[in-house]
C-alpha cells in the first residue's frame, strides 16, 4: 500500500476515534438529565467542529513524527535540506521558462526591485539563458502605469548584460482578474516556453529554489504543478510579526503533515510555484459557474480548481515542503488581513458549486471541502456557542431545571480543555521541534516566549475573526459581491476612526452578550469570557497589534525573530538593495505629474510608444487624437483630466505625439509645470 | 493641417531613438486554453434528484393535510 494511502485512512481513523469519543463525553454532559432540540443541534455542531480540529491535529502529529532528521547540522535560515532532486532530465533539450508576476495597481518600486533580485538569482544559478521575466500589469491607474514602465526601462537598463529577458505588457481590459491576466499570456505567449513560475507582486525566490523546481520538472514530464509554501518575511507590524513567526516556526511541520496524506494530489495557492503551460492550457481554462455572483459567475479563487482540473487531467500535483527561499509579504494590519479574507471567503465559497462536479480526485474534494470550511466553521462556531446559550437560558426558564452545564461544569471543562489542546498542541509542538532543529542565535527561552505571546494573541483575536468572517459568510450567501480591490501592502498602522468602522459592531455584540449573559445566567458569563473579551475590546486590540512600534519593540526584546531575520538570505538582501533605487525613481514622479512627465521626456514617451507598438491589445483601433483630452491637457495641464480620460490618451499615440510637439515648441517648452 | 483637428491616423514615429532598448515583448507564440466543462456526476444528480422528489411528496402530503384540516373544520 503507498505511504499516503496508509497516511490518509490512518488520519482518518484516529479523527473519527477521538471525534468519537470527544462527543461521547460531550453527549453525556449534554443529554444526561433532559434531551431537547437545542441539545441534539448543539451536539451535531460539536461534531463537525471537533471532526475539524481534530483532523487539523493529527495531521501536524503525523507531520512532527514523519520529519526527516538532518544528516548534519543545519543553519537557521535554511532550517530543512532538500531532499534530492532527480538530475537526469528527461526531455532532450528543456525547454524554456517564463517568470510571471502579475500585477494589479501594487507599488512599482517594490515589484521592480524584487524583479532586479530575480534576475541577479536566476544568473547566479545558471538559470539566465533558460529564463524570461514577465511583468504581466493590470493596473488602471494611468499615473501608475507610466512609472511601471518608467521602472521597466530602468531595470533593463540596469540588468542589460543579464541573460533572462525582462518584458512588460499591461492589459487594456482587466477581465477575469489574475486568471484572466495569466490566461492571456498563455494564449499569446504560451507557446514559446514550456514551464512558468508564478509570482504574486510581493513573491520571491532564490535561484537555489528556482533550480530545484526546474530539475524536478524536467525529471518527471508528469509533474503538473509543485508548489513551494512561501514564507511571509519583511513586515515590522506586531500582527505581521506574529504571521511571520507562526509560519516560520509552525510551518515547516504543517506542511510535512500536508505532504505526507496529499501527495501527489496536493493543491496550488495561486503563487510560488512552477507549472507546465502545455498541460495547464489544455486542462485548466476555468469554468463559468452557473448563476450570478457572488456564488456563480466567474471562479474568483483560482488556484483551488486549476489545481483540481490539472490532477483531474492526470497530472500531479505537489507540494516541495522541502524547498525553503520561497517568499511573501503578509498583511500588517488585522483590518487588512480580514479584508483579504474577504475575498477569499467569497471565493472559496464558490467552490461549493464544483465539489460534487465529475471526474475530480477525492483528494482534490477534500481540498476544496476544507477551503470552505475554513471560513463557514466561524459561523458553525457562533451557531454552537448561540445554541449553548438558548439550552441554557431553556433550561432555566422554559422547562425550570438546573442547566447540565452547571451540573457537570467538570465534565464541560475536560471536553473543553482538550477541544483547547486540540488548538493550541500543534503550535507547542512547531516550538520543540523549532528548537531542536536550529543551532545558532535561535535562544530557546525566547522561542518558547513567543510562542506563549503567539498562542495569547492567536485566543485574543479568535472571536474577532469567527466575528468577521460570520459575516463575510453571511453576506456572500446574501449576495453581496466583494470588490476586489489592489491589496493594501504598504506598512501602515490603523487609525482609530477605520478601527471604529471595522470593529464597532463587534464591539457592540460583545458588550450585548456579556450584559445579557451575566442578567440572565451569571453561571453562563463565566463560560463566554474567551468571546466576549475578544469583541468588547476589538477596537483597541485591532490598533495595537497593528502597531509598527510594537512589532519593533518585540524585535528588540527577541521575541517573535524568525530565521531570515537572524541569518538574512541572499535574495531578500539584493531587495533591500535595488529598491532605494526604484523608490527614488518612483518618488520622481511625485514631484510632477507623470503624465506631464511622459510628454516632455521624449525618451520615456520613445518607452511608451514602443510598448504599446508590441503589444496586441493595442492594435487594431483607429489611432485618432482625442481633441478634447488633448486641449485639456494642453491648456489646463493633464491634472484636469479625469481617470479614464488620461488612460485613452496613453491608449493612443497619436494624442501623445500631437501633445509632445506642442510642449516642445509652446511657451513652457522643455520645463514639466507642476500640476497639483 | 492641425494634427488636433484631423481623425487622419498620424504614423507613429518615437521621438527619441532607442535602438539599443531591447523590445516590450517577445513576438507571439499563441497557444489554446479552452474553458473546461466541469459536469455534474450521475450520482449527485440522482441524489438531488430523490431530494426534489422527497421535497415535492412532503409538499403535496402537508398541503393535503391543510386541506382535510379545513375541511374538518
Amino acid at each position: 500500500m503507498k505511504r499516503e494511502t496508509v497516511a490518509r485512512w490512518s488520519l482518518m481513523i484516529v479523527t473519527a476515534t477521538s471525534t468519537l469519543i470527544a462527543t461521547g463525553c460531550f453527549g453525556y454532559v449534554l443529554l444526561r438529565n433532559h434531551v431537547s432540540p437545542i441539545d441534539l443541534v448543539q451536539l451535531l455542531l460539536f461534531v463537525c467542529l471537533f471532526a475539524l480540529v481534530s483532523f487539523s491535529f493529527w495531521s501536524v502529529l503525523a507531520g512532527l513524527l514523519t520529519y526527516p532528521r538532518p544528516t548534519t547540522p543545519v543553519r537557521v535560515a535554511r532550517d530543512r535540506e532538500p531532499a534530492a532532486d532527480v538530475t537526469q532530465a528527461k526531455a532532450d533539450t528543456p525547454g524554456r521558462v517564463a517568470l510571471l508576476i502579475p500585477i494589479y495597481q501594487e507599488d512599482p518600486a517594490r515589484v521592480f526591485a524584487g524583479v532586479e533580485a530575480t534576475l541577479h538569482e536566476l544568473c547566479d544559478a545558471g538559470l539566465g539563458e533558460r529564463f524570461d521575466v514577465f511583468v504581466l500589469s493590470d493596473t488602471r491607474d494611468a499615473d501608475l502605469w507610466i512609472t511601471e514602465e518608467r521602472c521597466w526601462q530602468e531595470v533593463v537598463e540596469r540588468n542589460a548584460n543579464r541573460g533572462p529577458g525582462v518584458y512588460y505588457r499591461r492589459r487594456k481590459r482587466n477581465t477575469s482578474r489574475k486568471s484572466g491576466n495569466v490566461q492571456e499570456f498563455i494564449t499569446r505567449y504560451g507557446g514559446a516556453y514550456e514551464l512558468m513560475v508564478i509570482y504574486d507582486a510581493d513573491s520571491l525566490m532564490s535561484g537555489q529554489t528556482l533550480a530545484h523546481l526546474v530539475r524536478r520538472m524536467d525529471a518527471e514530464p508528469d509533474l503538473g504543478i509543485l508548489q513551494v509554501p512561501p514564507r511571509p518575511v519583511n513586515r515590522n507590524s506586531l500582527f505581521a510579526r506574529l504571521q511571520q513567526y507562526a509560519a516560520a516556526v509552525y510551518g515547516p511541520v504543517f506542511a510535512n503533515g500536508l505532504r505526507l496524506w496529499t501527495e501527489n494530489d496536493g493543491n496550488y495557492w495561486g503563487h510560488n510555484a512552477i507549472i507546465r503551460i502545455r498541460a495547464f492550457a489544455a486542462h485548466c481554462g476555468l469554468p463559468i459557474l452557473p448563476g450570478k455572483p457572488p456564488l456563480g459567475g466567474e471562479i474568483l479563487s483560482h488556484d483551488f480548481v486549476e489545481a483540481a482540473l490539472m490532477r483531474k487531467a492526470g497530472y500531479k500535483v505537489r507540494l516541495a515542503e522541502d524547498l525553503n527561499g520561497s517568499y511573501e509579504e503578509c498583511p500588517t494590519t488585522l483590518i487588512d488581513f480580514a479584508k483579504r479574507d474577504q475575498r477569499w471567503c467569497q471565493g472559496n465559497l464558490q467552490h461549493a458549486a464544483l465539489v460534487a462536479r465529475q471526474g475530480l480526485h477525492p483528494i482534490s474534494r477534500a481540498h476544496l471541502v476544507m477551503g470552505i470550511l475554513s471560513f463557514v466553521s466561524s459561523p458553525l462556531w457562533a451557531l454552537f456557542i448561540l445554541f449553548g446559550i438558548t439550552g441554557v437560558l431553556f433550561d432555566l426558564f422554559v422547562y425550570e431545571i438546573t442547566p447540565e452545564l452547571y451540573l457537570h461544569w467538570g465534565w464541560t471543562a475536560g471536553v473543553f480543555g482538550v477541544t483547547m489542546l486540540m488548538l493550541v498542541l500543534p503550535k507547542v509542538i512547531g516550538t520543540v521541534h523549532a528548537s531542536g532543529r536550529t543551532i545558532e542565535r535561535f535562544n530557546e527561552i525566547s522561542l518558547y516566549a513567543s510562542t506563549a505571546l503567539e498562542v495569547c494573541v492567536s485566543v485574543i483575536v479568535a472571536p474577532i475573526f469567527m466575528a468577521f468572517h460570520t459575516r463575510f459568510v453571511l453576506a456572500t450567501l446574501a449576495g453581496w459581491s466583494v470588490e476586489w480591490g489592489a491589496q493594501q501592502r504598504t506598512e501602515s498602522g490603523t487609525a482609530f476612526r477605520d478601527a471604529v468602522h471595522a470593529h464597532g459592531w463587534q464591539t457592540i455584540a460583545g458588550v450585548l452578550l456579556a450584559i445579557s449573559s451575566y442578567a440572565l445566567a451569571p453561571g453562563l458569563f463565566w463560560w463566554l469570557t474567551p468571546v466576549s473579551f475578544g469583541l468588547i475590546f476589538s477596537i483597541p486590540l485591532s490598533i495595537l497589534i497593528s502597531s509598527q512600534r510594537l512589532g519593533r519593540f518585540a524585535y528588540r526584546l527577541g521575541l517573535l525573530m524568525i530565521p531570515e531575520e537572524i541569518e538574512q538570505p541572499r535574495v531578500i538582501q539584493r531587495l533591500h538593495q535595488a529598491e532605494p533605487h526604484y523608490r527614488q525613481l518612483v518618488e520622481q514622479f511625485s514631484d510632477t505629474d507623470p503624465l506631464t512627465h511622459l510628454l516632455h521626456d521624449p525618451e520615456l514617451l520613445s518607452v511608451h510608444l514602443r510598448i504599446l507598438a508590441v503589444n496586441p491589445d493595442y492594435h487594431g483601433e483607429r489611432d485618432t487624437e482625442h481633441k478634447r483630452e488633448c486641449g485639456l491637457a494642453f491648456h489646463g495641464g493633464s491634472a484636469y483630466l479625469k481617470p479614464s480620460d488620461r488612460e485613452r490618451l496613453m491608449q493612443s499615440p497619436a494624442s501623445l505625439l500631437y501633445l509632445h510637439e506642442q510642449f516642445k515648441t509652446g511657451p513652457s517648452a522643455g520645463t514639466p509645470p507642476h500640476v497639483g | 493641417m492641425n494634427a488636433v483637428e484631423s481623425d487622419e491616423l498620424t504614423p507613429v514615429q518615437t521621438p527619441a531613438p532607442l535602438l539599443m532598448h531591447p523590445p516590450a515583448l517577445p513576438p507571439p507564440s499563441p497557444m489554446a486554453m479552452p474553458h473546461q466543462d466541469l459536469e455534474v456526476s450521475a450520482t449527485v444528480r440522482m441524489l438531488w434528484r430523490g431530494v426534489a422528489v422527497f421535497g415535492q411528496t412532503a409538499q403535496g402530503l402537508l398541503g393535503k393535510c391543510r386541506r382535510k384540516l379545513e375541511t374538518s373544520r
